[in-house]
């Protein structure tokens, strides 16, 4: 069985930006370097609709990573528009409404796991409204109850990437950004992860974009999923996953998604 | 309390090799007293150690808060702006090169015989380190950590108060305990170039008057004092230590 592998076009230039997730249009990034500037990221255009799940998949140091900062608003490109939530990414930014999982998890090794969650609830000012879910709750959900008061350095690499995604989600922002968050958890709670992740995304509506090397996890998790190419970083595929949600964990022995799946993966080896 | 007899351990051999070689070897005591007779010395004296002692520890701990804070608030302001970094830079590296121990007499000319000049000694001596490595620790942070604090919208207090200082901790204890040693010397300095009062004075009038007995217990109840202050700032340390993960911080101390 084949799947039609739409080769990005400018879609989202025709469309409107206002009404998007996130829009970018012909986004460029060069890097000063060494030998003459280096170009990171080549005439992006992307789109995610509201409540959209997006996986960006590329081998490691085709740019992901950057696209994601630029997405965040932590990165000003050097060309091209950018527009979240109707606003600049940078102005989005100052809204917070990007909940960030860094890939190395990002700790404050002075705070325990709860105070970590809580950081960004400490920042934003009070009179914001209440997070759907409190710092306690969310540990919970993602498994690390009883530890609330252990430092950093007394969990797990898997641990603590659950606590980042505690934190990401503490203050309960619109978007979701994810670079690689679950390449140090192993496979099992890796599963556990994936579950919660996709029952958070139902619950509260959020728009996600997901960044992995991992094509199984893209196309499990995902709406759609993007195949980046390196050096200069473009998207070169744009696939859409039709499984219905909640989809389970043992949609992985369907024959549908692992056609898709090598489908994908074949794109990523032309490259 | 078995650490504090397996500390003393050390010390207590070196006593009794001291007091032997001493004996054995029929060293005069106006070279080098017994330990015994040392302290036999502290408790004769004690009136007149303790008074003494007294100019010396104020001299010694406000010289050493003093440099602290000031050396910690001119770290924030250099972190905080370049251009305040670019004017106090050139300042700090020639006090720095100026051996202040040359600078004692002139101290003395300037601000009398009174605890002010060892102060100001003790405090120019300690200010360094501190310095150095509040700014490091201030300035040492994961670019991570700051894009974490940039995406839920941190402002500068934030991010000062929240991340650099809590990180700047485990750089700044090390060099609070060398700094608090280094106030130690520089009061002394300042004694011995001139004073009427204060341990390094009695040290001074110990030699003079060949009463090396009296210089030793002086030189005793400095040492007391200075391993007192340690072992206080290492109780400071180990909490933060605690905090941060063991082993952290005896490696953030940078230069001295």
């Amino acid at each position: 069985m084949r799947f039609p592998v739409v080769t990005s076009t400018s879609s989202a230039a025709v469309s409107n930006p206002m009404t998007a997730a996130i829009s970018l249009n012909s986004v460029d990034v060069t890097f000063p370097g060494k030998d003459g500037p280096v170009k990171a990221l080549s005439s992006i255009d992307l789109r995610v609709e509201k409540q959209e799940f997006i996986s960006i998949v590329g081998r490691s140091g085709c740019g992901k990573s950057t696209l994601l900062r630029v997405i965040a608003g932590l990165l000003t490109p050097s060309a091209g528009e950018i527009v979240v939530m109707g606003t600049s990414a940078a102005e989005a930014r100052l809204y917070r409404s990007f909940g960030i999982v860094f890939q190395s998890n990002v700790m404050l090794s002075w705070l325990t796991a709860i105070q970590n969650v809580r950081l960004p609830l400490d920042v934003v000012p009070a009179a914001s409204i209440p997070p759907r879910y409190s710092p306690e709750d969310l540990l919970k959900m993602v498994g690390l109850e009883g530890h609330e008061s252990k430092y950093p350095r007394q969990l797990s690499g898997g641990m603590r990437q659950r606590v980042a995604i505690a934190r990401a989600l503490s203050f309960d922002p619109p978007i979701l950004l994810m670079d690689e968050p679950f390449a140090a958890v192993d496979a099992l709670i890796r599963q556990k992860l994936h579950i919660l992740l996709m029952d958070i995304c139902a619950r509260t509506q959020r728009t996600v974009v997901f960044i992995t090397h991992d094509v199984y996890e893209a196309v499990l998790l995902s709406d759609r999923v993007l195949v980046m190419s390196d050096r200069p970083g473009t998207i070169v595929a744009d696939v859409k996953i039709p499984f219905a949600r909640p989809r389970q964990p043992s949609l992985r022995s369907d024959p549908v998604y692992i056609g898709l799946c090598s489908e994908i993966l074949e794109r990523l080896m032309q490259e | 309390m078995r650490a504090v007899l397996k500390k003393a351990m050390p010390i207590a051999l070196f006593c009794a090799i001291w007091e032997a070689a001493c004996i054995l070897m029929k060293i005069p005591n106006y070279i080098v007293p017994a330990p015994h007779r040392v302290l036999e010395k502290i408790v004769d004296s004690w009136s007149l150690l303790y008074a003494h002692s007294f100019t010396s520890i104020a001299e010694i701990v406000i010289g050493f808060v003093l440099a602290s804070v000031c050396a910690l608030l001119c770290a924030i302001a250099m972190v905080h702006s370049r251009r305040i970094e670019a004017i106090l830079e050139p300042f700090l590296v020639v006090s720095q090169v100026i051996p202040k121990v040359a600078l004692a007499p002139l101290f003395i000319i300037w601000f009398g015989h009174g605890i002010l000049p060892k102060i100001i000694i003790a405090m120019l001596i300690a200010f360094f380190p501190v310095l150095v490595n509040a700014i490091v620790g201030l300035r040492s942070i994961d670019g991570e950590i700051v894009e974490l604090m940039d995406s839920i919208a941190a402002n500068k207090r934030q991010m000062f108060w929240r991340v650099r200082l809590p990180n700047s901790l485990p750089y700044i204890f090390p060099a609070l305990k060398v700094a608090a040693l280094l106030s130690i010397v520089g009061a002394m300095v300042g004694e011995f170039v001139g004073s009427d009062r204060g341990l390094g004075y009695l040290m001074i009038v110990g030699d003079v008057n060949l009463d090396t007995d009296l210089l030793f217990a002086a030189l005793a109840v400095v040492t007391a004092f200075g391993m007192m202050v340690y072992a206080i700032i290492e109780t400071f340390e180990r909490r933060i230590e605690s905090r941060y993960g063991k082993g952290d911080t005896q490696q953030h101390l940078v230069t001295v």
